[in-house]
């Protein structure tokens, strides 16, 4: 039993333009999924299709077990917060939360405790006079929480709500977020491009692309199981290195510029000699040779960015770009590197394809 | 820059003489006797006569009856501008709502039909307009003198853009929170357009008070007669080989620029304060 559940959603606009493609998912109850991709993916067209802003040209929506998709959006008993909190901007905070309440033939009496309950827990009690206008962005964004909150719905819809914050108040919002949902249990569906807000807050990650599901699967697995390389690349900062391979006998392959990897020991069966790969490896897994270490690939310097905790070392293996995240602040004045890496981090993805290859 | 800002106080002081001598030229020689008026022309100081022409004007009937007080024709007036100003605003609103937030066949081609009506004034039609009406059996009530002008291209307009620049998103959480069309208009977008509305209604107002074709056309009961009108039938006695009652006309000519005046300055402290603490 699914609290909501998509089955083949088809969603076409007027012009054409194909958003979504036969997307399904099944979602637990009290699970936080989020949808990432990049713009244009169709995430958000998604979440407004569960949310009845969009109507759908194929497939069904169903919420705990009953058909949605052909309800009005305050039948389906979910609430949303939009990206720029969409607050009634002449109401106060107290109407704004209790609005949904009243048109709904709710009680004064139970209004109100239900207004103040919410406000209580998202430290808005002494705002609620206040029109938005008059509030902070991370307050406007717990209105905007707490007018889906008041309802108790089955289902909350998250529609990017923290893109307009700033970077320090989006954290803090991240984890409020994150904290309201575990108490709530309230099943929630997120939307983001952001994935650093995918990873941190999802139980399970749906990464999307041109509107078709790439993967579905916690972050972990997501990120050290990338299904493609699109997957591989769009998750992680900075982005996978990727280079071009050929499978040139039982347990090795070769670079470009012939220089050699040795294959993992249990993908050596999995990949016949002679066939192309994309052989891709994250920047934290590489690392510089030390105290006379063999290098396993050599890597000509480039430019160095200092990020605190690391620093990013730019240059190329094999003539293709390739980033090295290292924990360690040196000043390298060498234009080539040994570099090292575990066997076990590589990943193998076909050409043609982009599909992991050890996958499945 | 101090001598550039000492220039445009010149200039706006010269400004402020320039539209407001001809009003105090007024004001001055309304409490002059008649006599002074027609000897010596306008006066700049105040007169001997104080209020007095005021209270006939606004008390005595210059007509053939003796209904079209001062008193009377203000109180039509206000009707007129006050019905013709909430109408066009109600009227437009509800036309900018329809036309905006409803998916209509021929929207587009509704809108241009509105939009070119405004290339027909009242004057262009004012025959079919008047033979209308009469039909209806209109003629010589407030009905008639307020709903054929309630129509208005302008307004509707304006609506429709200010309507665009509200947030689809307000609209979409409206519908979650289970607000049908009416609620919508009436709980949202009413309350948003409140600076609107006062902006419109100052336009509307002043159209609708200084009317003068129309209730001329519409009105031959002197109980309908408004004050523009009634400015012109005092002056009117001229062509009876009598001198006009100056000062009466002059106090009637001030008392019926007071109301619009009024109307513009409550009406741009709301307008202002809806600007500055900008809601939206």
């Amino acid at each position: 039993m699914g609290a909501l559940k998509l089955s083949s959603i088809e969603k076409t606009y007027p012009n054409g333009h194909r958003a979504v493609r036969g997307v399904s998912l099944e979602i637990e109850p009290g699970e936080f999924l989020v949808l990432v991709g990049p713009s244009g993916c169709g995430k958000s067209t998604i979440l407004r299709t569960i949310a009845g802003l969009e109507q759908l040209t194929g497939g069904e929506i169903h919420i705990a077990e009953e058909r949605v998709d052909e309800r009005l959006p305050a039948k389906r008993d979910i609430a949303m917060v939009f990206q720029n909190y969409a607050l009634y901007p002449h109401m106060s905070v107290y109407k704004n939360m209790a609005y949904g309440l009243k048109n709904r033939g709710v009680s004064k009496e139970e209004i109100n405790s239900k207004v103040t309950e919410a406000a209580k827990m998202l430290q808005l009690t002494d705002y609620l006079e206040r029109k938005p206008s008059q509030l902070s962005g991370g307050q406007r964004q717990r209105v905007a929480m707490g007018r889906a909150m008041v309802r108790s719905p089955k289902l909350f819809l998250f529609d990017e709500p923290l893109s307009n914050l700033d970077a320090r108040l989006r954290a803090e919002m991240r984890l409020e977020i994150k904290q309201l949902q575990r108490k709530l249990k309230t099943t929630s569906v997120f939307v983001t491009h952001d994935q650093v807000e995918a990873m941190t807050l999802a139980d399970r990650l749906v990464v999307l692309n041109q509107g078709e599901i790439q993967q579905v699967g916690t972050p972990k697995e997501v990120y050290h199981q990338p299904a493609n390389i699109f997957v591989a690349t769009f998750l992680g900062a900075p982005a996978m290195n990727l280079f071009e391979a050929r499978v040139t006998s039982a347990n090795e392959m070769t670079l470009n510029d012939g220089q050699t990897i040795q294959l993992p020991a249990e993908m050596a069966n999995r990949v016949e000699p002679g066939r192309n790969v994309t052989v891709g490896i994250r920047p934290e897994h590489l690392a510089l040779t030390q105290n006379g270490q063999r290098p396993l690939l050599n890597f000509e310097t480039g430019l160095s960015e200092e990020l605190g905790t690391s620093q990013l070392l730019h240059g190329k293996i094999a003539g293709t770009d390739c980033t090295l995240n290292l924990p360690h602040f040196d000043q390298h004045s060498e234009d080539q590197l040994g570099v090292v890496f575990e066997p076990k981090h590589l990943h193998l993805f076909d050409v043609e394809t982009g599909k992991r290859i050890d996958h499945g | 820059m101090k001598k550039i800002s000492l220039i445009d106080h010149i200039i706006l002081w010269a400004g402020v003489l320039f539209l407001l001598l001809p009003v105090w030229l007024l004001f001055a020689s309304s409490t002059h006797t008649v006599e002074t008026i027609v000897k010596d022309g306008l006066q700049l100081l105040p007169g001997s006569q104080g209020f007095g022409a005021y209270k006939i004007a606004l008390t005595e009937a210059s007509g053939f009856t003796d209904v079209a007080t001062g008193a009377r024709m203000l109180l039509n007036s206000a009707i007129m501008g006050l019905g013709f100003a909430i109408g066009k605003i109600i009227v437009s609103m509800c036309a900018a709502y329809a036309l905006v937030y409803f998916r209509i066949p021929f929207a587009q081609l509704l809108f241009w039909i509105i939009f070119s009506t405004l290339l027909l004034p009242l004057e262009v039609r004012i025959v079919p307009s008047y033979e209308v009406v009469s039909q209806l059996g209109m003629l010589n009530s407030y009905t008639g003198l307020i709903v054929p002008l309630i129509a208005s291209a302008t307004a509707t307009f304006y609506f429709q853009q200010f309507y665009k620049t509200i947030p689809d998103e307000l609209l979409e959480a409206a519908q979650l929170d289970n607000a049908g069309p009416f609620r919508f208009f009436i709980d949202i977008l009413v309350p948003l357009s409140r600076t609107m509305m006062a902006a419109m209604f100052i336009i509307m107002f002043v159209v609708g008070w200084n009317q003068y074709l129309w209730p001329l056309m519409m009105t031959t009961e002197e109980s309908y007669y408004t004050i523009v009108m009634g400015i012109k039938s005092i002056l009117s006695v001229m062509r009876e080989a009598r001198i006009p009652d100056y000062s009466v006309a002059f106090a009637m000519v001030i008392l019926s620029m007071l109301p619009p005046v009024a109307v513009v300055v409550i009406f741009q402290r709301w307008f202002i304060q809806g600007l500055v603490d900008s809601e939206k």
